[in-house]
């Protein structure tokens, strides 16, 4: 192959080209491509084309990214693309671009869609920007560029548990950001009197002059960044905020910006590490990770059984992968490998299974209850059976890539800390019990009532599902702001209003139209949207055969006890139609789609496990060697 | 090195520290008090003494780059960001509303951060005994003001509470950022560490409902 400067040189490309292909300025062109597509995205307000254009930049983003890999490994400056970030650059574009696609085909709720692409792009930006920074303090402020996203875009649905969950991100990641800024000061005290003012915070200058500098400094350094990056990375004593970003996000694609800030923020502690172990003081930087990796472990082991709500259930997992991690990059050495394959490996199968549930959410009316979801393979087999393999790669099932990961884990793990090796052991069948175990409810059990004709387009109410069985933990946070908000109820009560005083005016007796769905819609106030699933609904309701749908807790209060029966007919399908409004109607092509990406990330984990790629092998272990 | 340069510069250092225990003792005031605009105030001081702790550290290290920072910090952690919660508080009827304490014994309080400042010497005294003795003071400085941040907001149990605790937080860590020599990235970092509490805040005006249920 030409050297990179030849081709440059060569005088084939013109000007422009030659400059932005040049070693300091492609790195940045990474970062900038998902910039300059959220900026445009923010202002595109017809939601194909915003859908195409953040597809399209997702691609443009990969592209740039592949490119890296021709690079020269001298190149210098603040932005370094090496072989510890390579890996993980080209994952988080790769999956960039499927959440993309599948932000294209399963958009999130109404209303939220465009802020939510934007949000994307941006924390995509962010995450390349962190992962390929070489100095301390860029990978600071891009990771707190990201929580900070991550933040936004769980508030996306304004809800008053959504702003908990957003509150709670805000918190703890700036709190995180915080000590995590003065872990990167004490890290510039220590190495400064050795590489000079220029390149102080420079994580290559670091790892040259890391064993002569102060190791106290060292230790105090790496002990605040692992406190304060912990807290993005969601390990274990720390990872309070994700399950709840996760859950009140607008949609369950959510899983994969926190997967990508996640991957970010462990580098950066792997980096730290990196630097620290070069001259350790009273405490070895390893052990802190191998107690977190444990904790994170075992938590996800023990949590995984009592989720009931999809996002949640997504972030327990991811915690269970960043614990596996954790643990790898704790032992250091060889196992350095694992965990960087047990990182890519986990968010290949995080997204998998996110577009999975997603596309199951959709297609029954937004429920996002596990126990709404589940019997996916009866009802809707392809779907079901991707789920399972999926979720099966994340209990690390043969053939897939975390098996191999976990079994070098292990490897090492005997091989180097046999104490350490019996714990590891327990917590991974326990992960793997508990795992499976969800996804047999979820993928092989009894679908819930009326799931065959939800799949013929009926709505479930999100309201009855997920959220009221799960309303948020931080009850102190609404009663002291007082953001008792319900969005689904206030269109609800104009409807009633308006169809109380229509059925009022309705002559005694002229129930026609109260039967008749067309009627029904005719009445519905024009600000109501009346979608497909609200339409089934509706007509169940109007139809007399039917058997009539529980009342919901919604029901008793919004209604006057002083109603006639048409009103209250009415005033019930107008109730429903709100409710189901946060429902997005279905992309036609949406299954096909969804199950092609999903095969493409198995074809993924399977390539990984089978048969590590040549060049990424030569690149991982090029990492282990730097990092361990 | 004359006799009088030596003298000039510790006597600056030395003012620079007594500054950063100001700001210490401002982040003990935030701890203890109840109502919500005495705080906001002691923040905005807060931010006054770290532009004037900046402002030292351009006159020891000579460097312009640091008036900059010390602008910036006046601007944003003095002004902006205490003129903010002033808002929120308008818009929430606070004034003479809730306390923004949690403890109703504020010895309580007291104690806990003293004995969290304690913490960060005993942890700060075996690390900085080397080559890193002259940035021992900065070091305690900063990672007490933090300490006494996460504490204010682990104390309070309302978003303003809380967001005043973040912000005395970052500008614990800002006064370790004002310590470190040599940064080239500094107004940089700067600029995004005051950011933190700031698009917390006016997020949180933005997204909550607008009516003025003080809760």
């Amino acid at each position: 192959m030409m050297p990179w400067s030849d081709i440059l040189a060569s005088g084939a490309l013109p000007d422009w080209a030659v400059t932005l292909l040049s070693p300091w300025a492609l790195p940045w062109l990474v970062v900038a491509l998902p910039w300059l597509g959220a900026a445009v995205l923010s202002a595109l307000s017809a939601p194909r084309v915003a859908a195409w254009v953040n597809v399209g930049v997702a691609a443009l983003t990969l592209v740039a990214a592949t490119v890296l890999l021709a690079l020269p490994a001298e190149a210098t400056g603040l932005l370094r693309a090496e072989a510890l970030n390579l890996p993980l650059l080209l994952l988080a574009a790769l999956v960039g671009l499927s959440g993309a696609v599948a932000l294209a085909v399963l958009p999130p709720h109404e209303g939220t869609a465009r802020a939510f692409t934007a949000g994307y792009q941006l924390l995509l930006g962010a995450t390349h920007l962190a992962v390929l920074a070489d100095d301390f303090a860029v990978m600071w402020m891009a990771l707190v560029l990201a929580v900070m996203t991550v933040a936004m875009l769980a508030a996306l649905t304004r809800g008053p548990a959504a702003l908990a969950a957003a509150w709670k991100t805000v918190l703890l990641g700036g709190a995180g950001a915080g000590l995590a800024l003065l872990g990167t000061m004490v890290l510039a005290m220590a190495a400064q009197p050795l590489t000079g003012d220029a390149n102080a915070l420079s994580f290559d200058a670091m790892l040259r002059v890391g064993r002569e500098a102060e190791s106290g400094l060292l230790t105090l350094g790496f002990v605040l960044l692992l406190a304060g990056y912990g807290v993005l990375a969601g390990l274990v004593p720390l990872h309070a905020w994700l399950p709840d970003a996760q859950a009140e996000a607008p949609t369950p694609l959510m899983a994969i910006p926190c997967a990508l800030l996640g991957n970010a923020a462990l580098l950066a502690v792997l980096r730290a590490q990196a630097v620290a172990s070069l001259n350790p003081a009273w405490l070895p930087p390893g052990v802190l990770l191998l107690l977190a990796g444990l904790a994170g472990i075992g938590f996800a082991a023990a949590a995984l059984w009592r989720q009931r709500q999809v996002g949640r259930f997504l972030a327990v997992c991811a915690i269970g992968q960043t614990g596996l991690a954790a643990f790898a990059f704790g032992l250091g050495g060889p196992a350095v490998m694992a965990g960087l394959l047990q990182m890519m490996a986990a968010t290949l199968a995080l997204s998998a299974a996110a577009f999975a549930i997603a596309r199951a959410s959709a297609l029954r009316g937004g429920a996002d209850g596990m126990h709404a979801l589940s019997g996916l393979a009866t009802t809707d087999p392809r779907l079901g059976w991707g789920l399972a393999a999926a979720l099966g790669a994340l209990a690390g099932l043969p053939p897939l890539a975390q098996f191999v990961s976990e079994f070098l884990l292990v490897q090492q793990a005997v091989a180097r800390l046999p104490w350490m090796a019996l714990p590891l052991g327990i917590g991974l069948v326990a992960l793997a019990i508990a795992t499976l175990a969800r996804l047999r409810g979820l993928c092989f059990g009894p679908a819930p009532e009326g799931a065959r004709t939800n799949v013929a387009g009926a709505a479930r109410p999100r309201t009855q599902e997920g959220a009221r069985l799960h309303p948020s933990p931080d009850h102190r946070f609404r009663a002291a702001e007082g953001t008792r908000r319900e969005p689904t109820l206030q269109p609800a009560a104009g409807a009633l209003s308006g169809i109380a005083t229509a059925g009022h005016a309705a002559p005694p007796g002229d129930d026609a139209p109260a039967t008749s769905p067309a009627g029904l819609r005719a009445e519905l106030p024009s600000g109501l949207r009346v979608n497909p699933p609200a339409q089934a609904r509706a007509e169940t309701l109007a139809d007399p055969q039917a058997p009539a749908p529980e009342p919901t807790p919604l029901d008793a209060p919004a209604l006057p006890p002083s109603l006639p029966d048409s009103a209250r007919a009415h005033a019930l399908a107008a109730i429903r139609a709100s409710e189901a409004e946060e429902a997005v109607p279905l992309h036609p092509a949406g299954g096909e789609a969804v199950s092609i990406l999903i095969l493409l990330h198995l074809l993924a984990l399977l390539a990984l496990g089978l048969f590590l790629p040549g060049p990424l092998a030569a690149l991982l272990a090029e990492a282990a060697k730097v990092a361990g | 090195m004359s006799l009088e340069s030596i003298w000039s510069s510790l006597s600056v250092s030395g003012l620079a520290h007594l500054l950063g225990g100001a700001v210490l003792l401002l982040s003990f005031m935030l701890l203890v008090r109840r109502r919500p605009m005495p705080a906001i105030n002691g923040l905005a001081a807060q931010g006054g003494l770290l532009a004037l702790v900046a402002l030292c550290h351009a006159a020891l290290r000579d460097t312009s780059q640091l008036l900059l920072v010390a602008g910036l910090v006046a601007v944003g952690q003095g002004l902006l960001l205490p003129l903010t919660l002033r808002e929120w508080v308008r818009r929430l009827g606070l004034r003479q509303g809730i306390s923004v304490a949690a403890a109703h014994r504020p010895g309580v309080g007291l104690a806990a951060g003293v004995a969290l400042v304690l913490l960060a010497v005993l942890a700060l005294l075996p690390v900085t005994s080397g080559a890193a003795m002259g940035m021992r003071e900065d070091l305690v400085l900063s990672l007490s003001v933090i300490l006494l941040g996460l504490l204010v907001m682990a104390a309070r149990h309302n978003p303003l509470g809380q967001a005043i605790g973040l912000a005395g937080m970052v500008n614990g860590a800002l006064l370790g950022v004002l310590a470190t020599p040599g940064l080239p990235l500094l107004p940089a970092v700067v600029l995004v560490a005051m950011a933190v509490p700031l698009s917390t805040v006016t997020a949180f005006l933005a997204m909550r409902p607008p009516a003025g249920d003080a809760g």
